[in-house]
C-alpha cells in the first residue's frame, strides 16, 4: 500500500471535515482528509485593551497625604525630591502659583515640616520666598549658600524622615471641582553620612 | 494552610467498637463477664484500628453457615464500607477546601509579584546611582503601603492604585462606560487573537516526537469589544495584525492563508474605537487600561482622544493636540532619575493611559490607538490534506521518484492584479458560467550563456533568480529529494564559475538586456539562506549596480530559468499558471463551482511543491508521449493535464519590447508585474538556449519582435492568447484566443528604429499557421477573440436578429493605423442571458501582419467602477445615511465614468448603467473617509484626454473594442 498526500483549501473539503475536529476524517474508500495545524514563525502587531473608562470625577478643594517614615540605617546627610506631576493648564493664570498647586514637605521629627521644591520646580516668583530644593541634615559645612540650600538641625542623627503633600486646585476658574493636579509618581533621594553617628 | 491528618478512620472505628461493646456489655451479668468483653474490645481496637473491623466467621464444610454469624459480619462489613464512605467525603471536601486555599495563595501570591514590581523599580533607581551612600525611596502609587493613614490631617488624598496616579479627593466618581457601547470599531487589523498558537505540548512516544497545539482564539477569541467596557479587569478585547515571511508562510501552500498581512517591521496597526454613552455627559477622564500579550511589546500608542456630542463633530480632549501619539507602556516603567528630572508630556502618559481633561458634555469619545512594533509570534495555520491510500498490486510502481518533471505553484501574486492564467486549452466551468475570461501574458526569462551539461544525476534542478535594486533573490529548487549539498553542488555546476564568490558559492551570473542600460552586477554577500527540505533551497544575495543605468528603468530584472540536468537537455517547461478567480469571472457571471483547467502545463518558475507531476516513464529514449499530470484539486481549481512534446526548431522567444520609459516610472509596480509573470518552457532537443521576453509598448499596444535570426520560427505552440492586459491598466482586457501562431522576421530596421527598440532588429509579423505537421496537439488552428456585448431587455426587442447578422463577416481592424490585419467578426453568435457574444474564427488560414496590437483592442459594452468624488466625514451618520439614500437613488441611473485614469493617453469615456455600489470605509489618519463606487455596464467611446483629471475617479474597464455588437466603430 502506498498514499499519496496533496493539499486541499479549506473550501474543497467536506463541511463536516473543515469544522471538525483535528485529525483525520474518512471521505471515502480509502481517502482521507487530514486536518493539522502548521507551525509557522511569523510576528504580531498587537493592541489589547482591558477597559477603556470614561469617568467624571469632582474633586476636593484641597487633600493632603503623610508618609510613613522613610529609615535609612545610616544619618541622613541631605534630601532632595523627584517628582512627576501634572497641572491642568487651566491652572495657569496666575504662573506665580505654578509650583503651589502641589506642595511637598519633609519632617526628621514630625512636629516641624519643612516645605521641599522637586528639583524640576523653578522660582516663578522672585520677591516670593522659593522653598529649597536640598534640605542639609547636622551640616556643619557652611560654605554653601544658605539661600539655596535649607539646613536642619537635630539633636542627633537623623535616620528617617516622613513626606508630606498637600494638593489644592483654585476655586475661581470654570468647573473648578472638576480639575485636580496630579501626582503620578515621586522620589526622595537620600544622601547618608559614612559613618553611624553623622 | 497546614498539612494536617484529616481521616476520621480511627474515631468512627471507635465509634462503632463502643457501639458493640456497649451492645454486649447490656447483656453481660457478671463483673467477670464485662471485664471480658472490655479486654476483647480493647484488644480488638488496638489489633485493628485502621484495619477492617469485620470479624470473619467462615462457613464451615458439611453444613449451613449460623445465621447470626453470618448477620453479624455482614452488619460488620456495612460499618467497615460506612467508614470508607465517610473517609472517602472527607477526602473529597479536603481537596475542595486544598483547591480554595490554593487559588487564595495564587492570588496573593500574584499580589505580591505586583508589589515586587513595583519594589523593582525602585531599586532599578537606586541601580543607577553610583554612590553608596544615597538612598532613593520611590513612590508610584501602585500601593497604599507607604502612607500614613494616622497621622494626616485634613481631607485625604486619593490614591489610585489601578491607575498609578494621586489626586485630590474624589468627592464624586462616576464610570459611564458601563452604560455605553461600542459604536464603531476600524482600522487596519482583525479582532480577535485567531491564527495564534497557544500551549504547544511535545510528547515522545516510540522515538516519534509529536507535538500538540492549539489555537488560542479556542480558549477565549478575545474578539468582542464590549470587553472594553463592561468594567471588568478579567476581559479583555485585542486587535492584531500578523504575518510571517514568506518562506515560513510557504508550509501553508497557498491554502487559505490570505489572513496574513502586515511587514514585519515599518508597518503600523492602528485601531479606531469609538465609544457612545447612553447620554450627554460631562467627562473629565479617561482612564485606558490595556492588555499585553505573553511576549509582546509592553507598550501602545495613544494616537488621538477626541470627544463629540452629536457623533459628528469631533474635538481632541486637549484642544492644543489633535494627534498626542503617546506611549502607554507596561507599568510599572523601570525609573531613571533622568525621567524623573523631566516633566514632559511622554513620561505623563507613560504609565497605564491616565487623561485628564477639562469637564465636556460628550455622548461620542473616539480613541484612536496605534502599535507600531511587531513581536515574534508562533502563528499556526489549518491545513487539509487528501490521503488517497493506492494499492501497489494493481498499481505497480513505476520508476519516477526521481523525475520530477514539473511542479505547480499557484497561488496569487504579490501584486493584486496579477492574476494571470496560462492554458493550452481551455477553461470550462461548471454552474451558470458561460464564459470565461482569463489573462495571459508571458515573461521575461533567459537562459542565455547557460551550458546545460549533461550530468549522470538524474534529477533536474529548476532555478529562479530574481534581481531587484535592493538585492538578488536566488531560488534553487531542486527535486524533491534533493540536499543541500546536492543542491549547491548543482548551483555551482550550472552557473559556472564567475559569479563572484557567494559565501563560497561561485558562478556565473548573465546580466539580462533590459532597457537601455544593460547593469553589471556584482554580489556583495549572500543576506539570507533558506532551505525548504523537500521544495528548494533560496538565497538571497545582496547585490550592488555598476555602471551607467537610469534609476527606476533597470529597478526590476528576474532572471527565471530552469536547467534540466538529466535526461536531454532541455526537454521540459513548466509555464506560469496563476488563476485568479476575479479574472476568471466575467462581468455579470461570476464564477462559481468548480473551475476546471485541461492541460495545463505552466508554472511559475518559483517552485513550491503544491503538486508534483511525474511523468510516466521519463527517459531519454521515450521523448515526451503524452503523460498524464497528476490529478490535481487545488484551491476549487481541478487539473486534468497532460505533459506534451513541442516539436520544432526553437530558439529565441518573443519580446514585446517596452519603449517608454516614462510610463514605467509612472506605474513601476506594473512594470514589476510583468516581471512577475515569467515562465518556462520547455524547449526542443535542438534548442540550446533562449531568451523570451515580453515587454510593451504602452501607447502603441502590444507588438510582437523577434530578436532572433531570419529564418527561425518562433511558436506560443498551444498556447492561447487569450487575453491581455494594458501595460497601463491591467484590468484593461482584451480577449484573444491564439494558437499555433508562427511568427516570422520580414523585414530590417533601420538602425536608428533597433536602437529605439533595443536591439529589435526586423519587422515582425506573426502568421498563425495551422495543420499537423506544425505542432500536432494543438487541435484547431484559430485565431479567436471572444466578443462581448450586452444587450438590454429593450435592446433585444430592439435590434432585429438581422442586424445582428450584419456584424458578421465584418471585419476588425485590430489597430487603429493597421487596416491590413483584419479578423473576421463572428459569425455564429450566442444568446447567454443578456450577454452575447461570438467567436471570431479564422480557420486554417494566415492573418497576416496581425500584430499583438489586437490585444488592445477594446470591446465595448465595458464594465465600470466609478468611485465617488471625494470623501465624507466619518461618524456622521446622518450623513452616512446620505450617503446610502444618494447611493439608492443612483441605482438604475446613467453614470459616466469608463474613463481610463491609467492611461490617459488614450482614454475612454462613456455612460454606464448603474446597478451596484460598494461603500468602503478606509481610515485615513485618525478620521475615516468613505469611498462609495458604482458599478455598471455602458459603452465606451474614445474622448480626449482631459488635463484636469485629478485621479477622482477609478475606471475598470474589462472590455474594449472597436466595434461595439452591432458594429459599431467606438474606436477610431
Amino acid at each position: 500500500m502506498s498514499e499519496s498526500r496533496i493539499r486541499v483549501a479549506s473550501t474543497d473539503v467536506p463541511e463536516s471535515v473543515a469544522n471538525g475536529a483535528y485529525g483525520k476524517h474518512q471521505i471515502g474508500d480509502n481517502q482521507y482528509i487530514l486536518k493539522g495545524i502548521d507551525f509557522i514563525n511569523g510576528w504580531r502587531y498587537a493592541i489589547g485593551l482591558k477597559n477603556i473608562d470614561i469617568c467624571t470625577y469632582t474633586f476636593a478643594e484641597k487633600s493632603e497625604f503623610i508618609t510613613k517614615p522613610f529609615t535609612t540605617r545610616k544619618p541622613i546627610k541631605s534630601i532632595s525630591l523627584f517628582a512627576n506631576e501634572v497641572i491642568p493648564v487651566e491652572f495657569a493664570s496666575d504662573i506665580t502659583k505654578a509650583n503651589d498647586w502641589i506642595q511637598y514637605y519633609i519632617s526628621i521629627d514630625d512636629i516641624n515640616w519643612h516645605r521641599i521644591s522637586p528639583m524640576h520646580h523653578q522660582q516663578l516668583d522672585p520677591n516670593a520666598e522659593f522653598p529649597p530644593k536640598i534640605y542639609h541634615i547636622n551640616s556643619n559645612d557652611t560654605t554653601q549658600d544658605r539661600s539655596m540650600y535649607g539646613y536642619i538641625q537635630a539633636n542627633g542623627p537623623v535616620t528617617a524622615v516622613r513626606l508630606k503633600v498637600i494638593m489644592q486646585r483654585p476655586t475661581d476658574i470654570e468647573n473648578a471641582d472638576s480639575f485636580t493636579p496630579i501626582l503620578e509618581e515621586y522620589s526622595l533621594r537620600v544622601v547618608l553620612y559614612d559613618d553611624l553617628l553623622g | 494552610m497546614d498539612t494536617k491528618n484529616i481521616s476520621a478512620i480511627v474515631q468512627m472505628q471507635t465509634r462503632i467498637l463502643e457501639d458493640r461493646m456497649r451492645s454486649e456489655l447490656e447483656n453481660a451479668t457478671t463483673p467477670e463477664e464485662i471485664m471480658s468483653i472490655k479486654n476483647r474490645y480493647a484488644k480488638k481496637f488496638f489489633m485493628s484500628v485502621g484495619k477492617p473491623l469485620t470479624e470473619l466467621f467462615p462457613a464451615e464444610a458439611g453444613h449451613m453457615p449460623y445465621a447470626e454469624s453470618h448477620n453479624a459480619m455482614a452488619y460488620q462489613i456495612v460499618d467497615d464500607i460506612d467508614v470508607l464512605y465517610r473517609e472517602t467525603e472527607l477526602l473529597g471536601d479536603y481537596i475542595v477546601e486544598s483547591f480554595n486555599y490554593n487559588q487564595n495563595e495564587k492570588t496573593k501570591l500574584k499580589n505580591k509579584i505586583v508589589y515586587l514590581s513595583s519594589l523593582a523599580s525602585n531599586f532599578n533607581l537606586v541601580a543607577n546611582e553610583f554612590q553608596g551612600n544615597v538612598v532613593y525611596f520611590n513612590e508610584s502609587f501602585n500601593s497604599y503601603n507607604n502612607i500614613d493613614t494616622e497621622i494626616s490631617t485634613g481631607s485625604p488624598i486619593n490614591i489610585s492604585t489601578s491607575e498609578g496616579v494621586a489626586t485630590l479627593e474624589r468627592t464624586v466618581a462616576i464610570n459611564h462606560s458601563p452604560q455605553g457601547k461600542i459604536k464603531i470599531i476600524a482600522g487596519n487589523g482583525d479582532a480577535g487573537n485567531y491564527h495564534i498558537i497557544d500551549k504547544m505540548q511535545t510528547s515522545t512516544e516510540g522515538g516519534i516526537i509529536s507535538i500538540t497545539a492549539k489555537y488560542a482564539s479556542d480558549d477565549s477569541p478575545h474578539d468582542d469589544p464590549s470587553a472594553i467596557i463592561d468594567g471588568r479587569p478579567d476581559t479583555w478585547f485585542e486587535y492584531q495584525m500578523v504575518n510571517a515571511s514568506d518562506a515560513a508562510k510557504a508550509v501553508a501552500r497557498g491554502y487559505d492563508i490570505d489572513w496574513a498581512k502586515g511587514k514585519q517591521r515599518g508597518e503600523r496597526l492602528r485601531i479606531k474605537i469609538v465609544i457612545e454613552l447612553d447620554s450627554v455627559r460631562d467627562i473629565n477622564w479617561i482612564y485606558i487600561n490595556p492588555y499585553y500579550p505573553k511576549n509582546s511589546t509592553g507598550k501602545i500608542h495613544i494616537y488621538s482622544l477626541s470627544t463629540s456630542r452629536d457623533g459628528i463633530e469631533y474635538k481632541p480632549i486637549n484642544s492644543e493636540e489633535i494627534v498626542m501619539d503617546n506611549q502607554v507602556s507596561v507599568t510599572p516603567q523601570s525609573y531613571t532619575k533622568d525621567t524623573l528630572l523631566v516633566d514632559d508630556k511622554q513620561r505623563k502618559y507613560n504609565q497605564q493611559g491616565v487623561f485628564s481633561f477639562p469637564l465636556t458634555k460628550a455622548k461620542f469619545i473616539e480613541v484612536v490607538i496605534d502599535q507600531p512594533e511587531s513581536y515574534e509570534e508562533t502563528l499556526g495555520h489549518t491545513y487539509y490534506e487528501k490521503v488517497v491510500v493506492k494499492d501497489d498490486v494493481i498499481q505497480p510502481a513505476k520508476k519516477v521518484q526521481d523525475e520530477v518533471a514539473a511542479v505547480f505553484n499557484i497561488k496569487p501574486l504579490r501584486n493584486a492584479m496579477r492574476h494571470i492564467v496560462t492554458l493550452e486549452q481551455n477553461l470550462s466551468f461548471e454552474g451558470q458560467q458561460q464564459y470565461v475570461e482569463y489573462n495571459w501574458l508571458a515573461h521575461s526569462w533567459t537562459l542565455k550563456g547557460y551550458d546545460f551539461e549533461p550530468t549522470t544525476v538524474r534529477k533536474r534542478v529548476v532555478f529562479y533568480k530574481n534581481a531587484r535594486d535592493d538585492g538578488f533573490e536566488f531560488i534553487m529548487c531542486p527535486a524533491e529529494s534533493y540536499t543541500k549539498d546536492q543542491a549547491v553542488a548543482k548551483w555551482q555546476s550550472m552557473i559556472g564559475t564567475t559569479l563572484n564568490e557567494i559565501d563560497g558559492y561561485k558562478g556565473e551570473f548573465v546580466a539580462t538586456e533590459w532597457g537601455a542600460s544593460p547593469p553589471d552586477y556584482k554580489f556583495n554577500s549572500i543576506m539570507e539562506t533558506h532551505i525548504y527540505p523537500g521544495r528548494g533551497y533560496k538565497m538571497d544575495a545582496e547585490a550592488e549596480r555598476e555602471g551607467n543605468y537610469t534609476i527606476g528603468y533597470n529597478t526590476y530584472i528576474k532572471y527565471v530559468g530552469y536547467a534540466d540536468v538529466g535526461g536531454s537537455k532541455a526537454e521540459y517547461r513548466a509555464v506560469t499558471c496563476l488563476v485568479d478567480q476575479h479574472h476568471l469571472a466575467s462581468v455579470m457571471n461570476p464564477p462559481k463551482g468548480r473551475i476546471t483547467i485541461d492541460n495545463p502545463r505552466f508554472d511559475r518558475g518559483r517552485i513550491l511543491v503544491d503538486a508534483i507531476i511525474i511523468p510516466n516513464g521519463l527517459n531519454d529514449e521515450d521523448k515526451f508521449p503524452e503523460k498524464t499530470f497528476a490529478h490535481i484539486v487545488y484551491n476549487g481549481i481541478e487539473f486534468k493535464g497532460e505533459v506534451r512534446r513541442i516539436d520544432g526548431p526553437y530558439t529565441y522567444g518573443i519580446e514585446i519590447p517596452y519603449t517608454d520609459s516614462n510610463k514605467y516610472e509612472k506605474h513601476p509596480e506594473e512594470f514589476e508585474f510583468y516581471n512577475e509573470l515569467n515562465h518556462v518552457f520547455k524547449t526542443s532537443e535542438e534548442a540550446e538556449q533562449w531568451v523570451n521576453t515580453f515587454r510593451s509598448a504602452p501607447k502603441n499596444g502590444y507588438t510582437v519582435r523577434m530578436p532572433a535570426e531570419k529564418g527561425n520560427y518562433y511558436s506560443f505552440e498551444g498556447m492561447k492568447l487569450d487575453t491581455a492586459v494594458s501595460i497601463n491598466n491591467p484590468n484593461i482586457v482584451a480577449k484573444m484566443n491564439v494558437s499555433n501562431i508562427l511568427i516570422e522576421r520580414i523585414a530590417d530596421l533601420p538602425l536608428e528604429e533597433q536602437e529605439k527598440y533595443n536591439g529589435m532588429d526586423g519587422e515582425w509579423r506573426v502568421k498563425f499557421i495551422g495543420g499537423p505537421n506544425t505542432i500536432p496537439m494543438l487541435g484547431q488552428n484559430t485565431v479567436s477573440a471572444t466578443y462581448v456585448g450586452v444587450l438590454s431587455s429593450e435592446k433585444i426587442a430592439g435590434v432585429p436578429e438581422d442586424r445582428v447578422a450584419n456584424a458578421h463577416g465584418k471585419s476588425i481592424a485590430v489597430e487603429a493605423n493597421s487596416s491590413t490585419n483584419p479578423l473576421t467578426l463572428p459569425q455564429t453568435y450566442t444568446f447567454e442571458d443578456d450577454l452575447y457574444h461570438g467567436i471570431l474564427e479564422l480557420d486554417e488560414s494566415f492573418v497576416d501582419g496581425v500584430h499583438m496590437n489586437v490585444l488592445d483592442t477594446k470591446v465595448g459594452p465595458a464594465y465600470a467602477e466609478r468611485v465617488y468624488p471625494g470623501t465624507v466625514d466619518e461618524e456622521n451618520e446622518n450623513n452616512r445615511d446620505e450617503i446610502v439614500a444618494m447611493c439608492e437613488s443612483i441605482i438604475g441611473t446613467q453614470m459616466d465614468g469608463l474613463e481610463d485614469p491609467y492611461d490617459p493617453d488614450n482614454p475612454y469615456s462613456g455612460m454606464f448603467t448603474v446597478n451596484e455600489y460598494i461603500i468602503e470605509e478606509i481610515l485615513v489618519g485618525d478620521y475615516l473617509s468613505f469611498n462609495v463606487i458604482f458599478r455598471g455596464i455602458g459603452e465606451l467611446s474614445k474622448v480626449e484626454y482631459v488635463p484636469s483629471y485629478t485621479g477622482r475617479y477609478k475606471g475598470y474597464v474589462y472590455l474594449k473594442a472597436l466595434y461595439d455588437i452591432n458594429g459599431k466603430e467606438v474606436r477610431k
